[in-house]
C-alpha cells in the first residue's frame, strides 16, 4: 500500500485531507497564538475576534513572568497567582515522574525477571489499578487525606500522580523487560554481578528507550492532572498550573492575552518534550496501550 | 560471590514493596471504603448506620443516574465512532507516501502531548458564545447568526465535548492504526491487485481483515478512557448549564459538593470501566 502512487481523484481527495489534518492541528495554535499577542480590545466582546495579530506585543508574556506590572488588582494577582501556580506544577510533575520510575522501575524487573510469592496478585493488582476512574477514588482519598491533615499540601497530588504514573511504568516496563533476553544479566552475574548489579549496570542502560517513552508519558500526565488538583487543595499554596488557568476563564477582569500567554506557557513544555522524543512515544504508546 | 547476594524472593518482594503499597493505599483501601460508604446513610457529618442498597435505589429513583447514563453513552459512542473512523481515514493517508509525511506525522503528536484539562481551556475559550473563534468562523461561513451557545443544549454540549475530545485523542488511533498498516506486507496487495481487486475492494479484504486485532486494541482503549473522562467535561461544561450534560463522573461530583447525601452517588463503580 505504502509504495504505490494514488492517482486521479484519488491523490486530490488524498491532499484535502492531509491538508484538513494540518489545519484542524494548527489553527488552533494560531488562534491561541493571535490572542495572546493581541490587546483585549480586537478579541473580546467581538462576534469576530480579529484572526490577525493587530498592535502585537509580547507585554502579555512578560506581564506573566512578572517583568512588567500587570494594570488592576485582578489581574495582578492573577499573574501572581500563575507563577506560583507554574512552580507548584513542577514540583509535583517532577516528583510524581521521578518517585513513579523509580517504584515503576522496579517493580517492573521484579514482575520481568524474579520469582517470589504473589508475583501473579501484584501484577493483576496494578493492571486492575489501572482500570479505576480516577473520579471513583476521589472522595474516599478526600477523606483518607483529610484524616492525615496532609489537604492543601503537595503532598496528595504527589502521592495521587505517582500512583497514577506509577502503575504505567511498571506495566510498560515490565513488557519493555520482557523483550530483552536475560543471557546479558545471566553472563554478567556469572563474572560475579549480583542481581541488583546485573539489572542497574546492563539491563537498565538497554532499557533506556523505554525508560524515556515511560517519561514521556508519565510527566504530561502529572502536569496536567486536574481532577485531584481541583478537589485536593483549596488555596494557592499548592493549586497546580491546570485548576488556576481554570479559574481565570469566565474572569473579565483578566485580559485574555494573558489567558492565552499563560495557555501557550503551559502548553509547551509537554508539546516539546513530545516533538523531542517522537519516536519513543510511539513506540511506548503502541507496547503499554496508555492513554494521555 | 553468591552469597553477597540477595535471594530471589527476598529481592522481588523488596523490589515490589513500595509499588504494592501505595496500590494499596492509593487504590484497593479506598475502593473498599466507597463500597463500605455506598451502604452508609450519611447526612452531613452524621452517620445514621447501615441502610444496605438504598442508596442505589434512592439514586436510580431521582431519575438523575439515568439521565447522565444516557449522556455518557452518547458522548461514548460518539467519541469511540468518530475517533476509530476518522482515526482510520488519516492513518490511510499517512501511509501513502508524499511530501512532508513526516512532519505531518510529527503534527499530529501535538493535540495528544497537551494535557486534556488545557485543551478543554483552550477550546472553552473558541468555543464562547460572544466572541470566541470557533462561532465566528461558522459566522464568516455565514451558518450562524447572532450568538449560539453550545452549552445551552445538552445535545449541542456533548457534540462539542466529542469533537474536542476527539481533537486531542484521534491522534491516538492514527498513530495504532499507522503502526498496523506498516506491518501488512506489500505482496498481499499485489495478489489483490493480479486478482482485479479495486483500491476499495483492497481495503475490504486485505487490509480490514489484517487490521482486526489492531483495530479491536484501539477499540478496547478508547472504550475504556472514554469512561474516564472527567477534566474535559467539566471544564467545557462546568458540569453542565441546566445538569442534564455531564456525564456520570460529573454528576458525582456535584452530588458529592451539592447534596447531603454523601452515600448515594457511590454505584457507578459497578457499572462503569
Amino acid at each position: 500500500m505504502a509504495a504505490r502512487e494514488l492517482t486521479g481523484w484519488l491523490k486530490v481527495v488524498h491532499r484535502l485531507v492531509i491538508l484538513g489534518v494540518i489545519l484542524a492541528v494548527i489553527v488552533p495554535f494560531y488562534w491561541m497564538g493571535v490572542m495572546s499577542v493581541t490587546p483585549q480590545r480586537y478579541v473580546a466582546g467581538r462576534t469576530i475576534p480579529t484572526m490577525v495579530p493587530r498592535e502585537p506585543s509580547l507585554v502579555a508574556y512578560s506581564q506573566i513572568f512578572g517583568i512588567t506590572e500587570v494594570p488592576g488588582a485582578t489581574g495582578r494577582s492573577a499573574a501572581q497567582m500563575y507563577r506560583r501556580a507554574m512552580l507548584n506544577s513542577i514540583i509535583v510533575a517532577a516528583s510524581a515522574t521521578f518517585l513513579a520510575l523509580v517504584f515503576g522501575t522496579a517493580a517492573a524487573y521484579a514482575l520481568a525477571r524474579l520469582n517470589f510469592p504473589g508475583k501473579n496478585a501484584a501484577y493483576i493488582m496494578i493492571l486492575g489499578s489501572r482500570l479505576l476512574a480516577q473520579i471513583t477514588l476521589a472522595v474516599p482519598m478526600f477523606i483518607i487525606f483529610h484524616r492525615m491533615n496532609i489537604l492543601d499540601t503537595y503532598l496528595p497530588l504527589i502521592i495521587m500522580n505517582t500512583s497514577f504514573c506509577m502503575a504505567w511504568v511498571t506495566l510498560i516496563m515490565k513488557n519493555y523487560f520482557d523483550m530483552i533476553d536475560s543471557e546479558m544479566e545471566d553472563a554478567a552475574r556469572i563474572d560475579g554481578c549480583t542481581r541488583l548489579g546485573a539489572f542497574w549496570r546492563v539491563l537498565l542502560p538497554m532499557a533506556i528507550p523505554g525508560v524515556i517513552s515511560v517519561m514521556l508519558i508519565s510527566f504530561p500526565f502529572a502536569w496536567g492532572e486536574f481532577l485531584y488538583a481541583l478537589l485536593f487543595t483549596s488555596t494557592a499554596a499548592a493549586r497546580t498550573m491546570p485548576v488556576v488557568m481554570s479559574m481565570f476563564l469566565g474572569q473579565f477582569a483578566i485580559e485574555y492575552r494573558l489567558l492565552a500567554a499563560g495557555l501557550v506557557i503551559g502548553v509547551l513544555p509537554p508539546v516539546l518534550l513530545a516533538l523531542i522524543f517522537q519516536r519513543f512515544i510511539i513506540s511506548g504508546l503502541t507496547q503499554g496501550g496508555v492513554k494521555g | 560471590m553468591k552469597t553477597t547476594d540477595l535471594s530471589e524472593r527476598k529481592l522481588g518482594t523488596l523490589m515490589m514493596t513500595p509499588t504494592f503499597l501505595l496500590i494499596l493505599f492509593t487504590a484497593v483501601i479506598p475502593i473498599l471504603y466507597v463500597l463500605y460508604l455506598s451502604t452508609q446513610d450519611i447526612r452531613g457529618i452524621v452517620n445514621r448506620g447501615f441502610v444496605g442498597f438504598q442508596n442505589y435505589v434512592d439514586i436510580i429513583e431521582t431519575g438523575r443516574l439515568q439521565a447522565s447514563l444516557g449522556a455518557t453513552m452518547y458522548y461514548a459512542f460518539g467519541t469511540i465512532v468518530f475517533q476509530m473512523v476518522v482515526g482510520m481515514i488519516v492513518a490511510l493517508a499517512l501511509n501513502v507516501k508524499f511530501w512532508g509525511r513526516n512532519a505531518v506525522r510529527a503534527l499530529i503528536l501535538v493535540p495528544w502531548a497537551i494535557p486534556t484539562s488545557l485543551v478543554a481551556i483552550m477550546w472553552s475559550r473558541f468555543l464562547s458564545a460572544t466572541d470566541g473563534y470557533f462561532n465566528a468562523v461558522l459566522r464568516l461561513l455565514g451558518l450562524v447568526h447572532g450568538e449560539l451557545n453550545w452549552f445551552l443544549d445538552p445535545f449541542l454540549a456533548i457534540t462539542m465535548v466529542v469533537l474536542v475530545d476527539s481533537w486531542k485523542f484521534t491522534p491516538i488511533t492514527v498513530m495504532i492504526f499507522i503502526a498496523g498498516l506498516q506491518a501488512i506486507p506489500v505482496s498481499l496487495y499485489e495478489a489483490a491487485v493480479v486478482d482485479g481487486a479495486n483500491r476499495w475492494q483492497q481495503f475490504l479484504f486485505v487490509t480490514l481483515p489484517i487490521m482486526k486485532p489492531v483495530i479491536l486494541v484501539a477499540l478496547i482503549m478508547r472504550t475504556i478512557f472514554v469512561f474516564h473522562a472527567f477534566d474535559l467535561i467539566f471544564i467545557l461544561t462546568k458540569g453542565g448549564p441546566a445538569t442534564p450534560p455531564g456525564s456520570f463522573h460529573i454528576m458525582s461530583t456535584k452530588n458529592r459538593s451539592c447534596s447531603s447525601d454523601t452515600g448515594g452517588e457511590r454505584r457507578r463503580r459497578s457499572s462503569s470501566s
